[in-house]
Parts: structure tokens; C-alpha cells; sequence
């Protein structure tokens, strides 16, 4: 655990007067604050610890204690003797309990040291507070977005099962209601913001609702044309290549391409572009043939 | 069944300590829809978390209507350029 200096979150000398502090608050409080700053897990963390200084800083007794112990925190004496007249008076009381190395910030938007120092119970007031929202990302391979699948993953210990519309885009944001953190003194919970990321392992490679793929044909069937077969997410397709066909053409195959997220039955595009494959290690033969072609 | 879909502007005042008045300035600005039914004051449900949103803006860092709707404003902004980001990042990834 680490000593934090509310005084240095807030920007203030140590001898700052009680206005001082509460328009340095603001200042900050309006440069961080959660619905300025959405999805930006720095400035929320940085608008706990402002909060966090703000109510040390501001209430005299508070600041006393924190004054007294708070930068002699890492001494053992100074702590010794603050446990035990915690012990005894129980101001904040927490149960006089565990107390937490990782100064890190917990739930309830209080750091280790805050709740070592003046008791996991002290809380702002006992006003319901709505729990933070929380950001999460969740891997959906492509080939499982073709289809309206179910997906569970587990988020603060608990598992979530939502069921993923086909079509879902990558980086799509879907809100779960109640997913969040929990609330504060029977608050509500905040929200799960869960964005999707998309793994595509397959050859095709997508465009909103269109999928293109390269597909190989040798140089026989590009210059006579012919009949090809490929696999597409909607099983195989039959495909007629047109005699002299280029290098680089592109086909449109229309609607077998991705679903149209949340629109059953629609699908975009499938486009396929011919490579076509020169043939190597040529026999005698082939080579005689070509040249004989070369002087037509 | 409609009822059940709205809040009161009143209750929704007193719950976030707040004049009546603040509710009417946001609608004034075309942030939030308000209905009358029998000369009570209504927010739609669907407003409610612009309403909330406002209102801690207002409770927590004395933003007033003014600053709210930049805020808004801004903040819609920002949603929409973080689309784009989205948008060519997709395209970028198409063309590696």
C-alpha cells in the first residue's frame, strides 16, 4: 500500500484554506469527471482519487487524522499507534480487519490507504450511489459472427451468457444493463459496455457486410474459361469462370456475403477476385506448345 | 401503459434536489422530451439517462444549462469521430 498525497492529487500547498481546496476540486473534478470522459478508464481512475482527496481534504477532522498520520504512514511506530487507537475508539470502524497491500482502488472508488486509514466504512454519506460502469472486451471468431450464437465469458467472477446476433461487427459496442459494478448503499448497479473484436481466421476478408476473397485459377481455365467450385460460409458455390478471363477480375456473387446485423434473411455481397496461376516446370512439350503459340 | 414509461419531472427534481425549472431548460434546449398529461409534467423513459447525466453535471460540477448543452454537443461529437476511428480502422485492416 501506498501513501497517496491528497494534497499533491488536488495541486494544493499543504497550508491551503478550505476555499482553496474546494475550487481546486472543482477545477479538477470538471476535467475528470466519468460523464465528460466516457470509456476513458484513466480519467475515471483519476476522478476517484480527486473524489478521494476531496473528502479528506475538506472535512476538518479528516484532515487532521491525515495531517497527523497520513505522510508517516510507512513508519511503523506512527502505524502501531494508530491501530491501536482505532482499536479502541472504532471511529470509522471497519471491523479492524484486514487491510490490503495493492493500493489499488476497490469498488467502492476508495483506495487501500483511504480505507486503512479511516476505516472501510466511511463513505461518503449513505446515499445510494449507481455502481460504475464497466468496459470489456469479448473475441467472437468471424466464422461464429455468420451465425446468431450464444457466448458466455465471466466478468468479476460471475458468467454471462448473452446470446450474439449474426452479423455483429467488429467493435461493435452492445450495452448490458446491471453488468456493471455494483451500487453503493443499494444503488443500482452501472452497466457492462461490451466491445466486440473480431478473430478472422478464414480466407475471407470482410467489408461491412461484404466478404471478398482471392481465389487462384490457372492460366487453362482463365484463358478457356471453365467451371469452378469454392466454399463459402453458405456451403459450396458453383462458379463459371468466362473464357479469357484477366488476372485481377473481380465477380460479384450477390447475397452470399455476411448477415445484415439484426435483419434475418438479408446478406451482402461475396466478391471473388481471380488470381491467375502462371504454370511452372514446364515439360518439353508445354514449352514447344507455347512458343508455337507466341508465333501465331 | 403509457404512464408506466415516464417519470414525473417533480419526483425526478426532488430525488436529484433539483428545481423544475432545470427540466424545462433542458427540453428549452432540445436535450430531453417532456409530456404534459393532466397538467403534470413528464419525462420520457428513453430521456432518463440524459436527464440523470444533466443532473449530475449540475449537482456535482455546477455546470449550468448553457454548459450542459456544449457538453453535450461535444461529447456527441466525439462519439461520432470515434465511429469514423472504427470505420477506417475496418478499412485499414482490409487493405493490410
Amino acid at each position: 500500500m501506498e501513501f497517496i498525497d491528497y494534497y499533491k492529487v488536488l495541486g494544493v500547498d499543504k497550508s491551503a484554506d478550505a476555499d482553496t481546496i474546494k475550487k481546486a476540486y472543482r477545477k479538477l473534478a470538471r476535467k475528470y469527471h466519468p460523464d465528460v470522459n466516457p470509456n476513458d478508464k484513466d480519467a475515471h481512475k483519476k476522478f476517484q482519487q480527486i473524489n478521494e482527496a476531496n473528502e479528506v481534504l475538506s472535512d476538518a477532522e479528516k484532515r487532521k487524522k491525515y495531517d497527523l498520520y497520513g505522510k508517516d504512514w510507512e513508519h511503523g511506530e506512527a502505524r502501531q499507534q494508530y491501530y491501536n487507537a482505532q482499536r479502541q475508539s472504532q471511529p470509522f470502524g471497519n471491523g479492524g480487519g484486514q487491510f490490503s497491500y495493492s493500493g489499488d482502488f476497490d469498488d467502492s472508488g476508495f483506495s487501500d490507504f483511504f480505507s486503512s486509514l479511516f476505516g472501510g466504512g466511511a463513505k461518503r454519506s449513505q446515499a445510494k450511489f449507481r455502481g460504475q460502469d464497466v468496459n470489456a472486451t469479448l473475441e467472437v471468431q468471424l466464422s461464429n459472427a455468420f451465425h446468431t450464437h450464444q457466448q458466455t465469458f465471466s466478468i468479476n467472477g460471475k458468467n454471462i451468457r448473452i446470446t450474439i446476433p449474426a452479423g455483429i461487427e467488429n467493435g461493435q459496442v452492445i450495452k448490458l444493463k446491471g453488468h456493471g459494478n455494483p451500487g453503493q448503499n443499494g444503488g443500482p448497479n452501472g452497466d457492462l459496455y461490451l466491445t466486440f473484436q473480431l478473430i478472422n481466421n478464414t480466407p475471407f476478408k470482410r467489408m461491412n457486410n461484404d466478404l471478398y476473397l482471392s481465389q487462384e485459377i490457372d492460366l487453362y481455365t482463365a484463358v478457356l474459361g471453365g467451371d469452378l467450385t469454392i466454399d463459402t460460409p453458405h456451403g459450396k458455390i458453383k462458379l463459371k469462370v468466362k473464357p479469357e478471363t484477366q488476372n485481377n477480375t473481380r465477380i460479384r456473387v450477390k447475397g452470399k456475403g455476411f448477415p445484415v446485423y439484426k435483419s434475418e434473411g438479408n446478406f451482402g455481397d461475396l466478391y471473388v477476385t481471380y488470381t491467375v496461376k502462371i504454370p511452372q516446370n514446364l515439360t518439353e512439350k508445354q514449352r514447344q506448345l507455347f512458343t508455337e503459340l507466341s508465333k501465331l | 401503459m403509457a404512464a408506466k414509461r415516464m417519470i414525473a419531472v417533480k419526483e425526478f427534481c426532488t430525488h436529484h434536489n433539483l428545481e423544475t425549472d432545470f427540466i424545462k431548460q433542458l427540453q428549452h434546449h432540445d436535450l430531453i422530451e417532456m409530456v404534459m398529461v393532466k397538467r403534470t409534467g413528464y419525462i420520457v423513459e428513453k430521456n432518463l439517462p440524459i436527464a440523470e447525466k444533466a443532473a449530475r453535471l449540475h449537482n456535482e460540477l455546477n455546470v449550468n444549462i448553457e454548459g450542459i448543452h456544449a457538453i453535450f454537443q461535444l461529447l456527441s461529437l466525439v462519439e461520432k469521430k470515434e465511429q469514423e476511428i472504427i470505420q477506417l480502422r475496418r478499412e485499414l485492416e482490409f487493405y493490410k
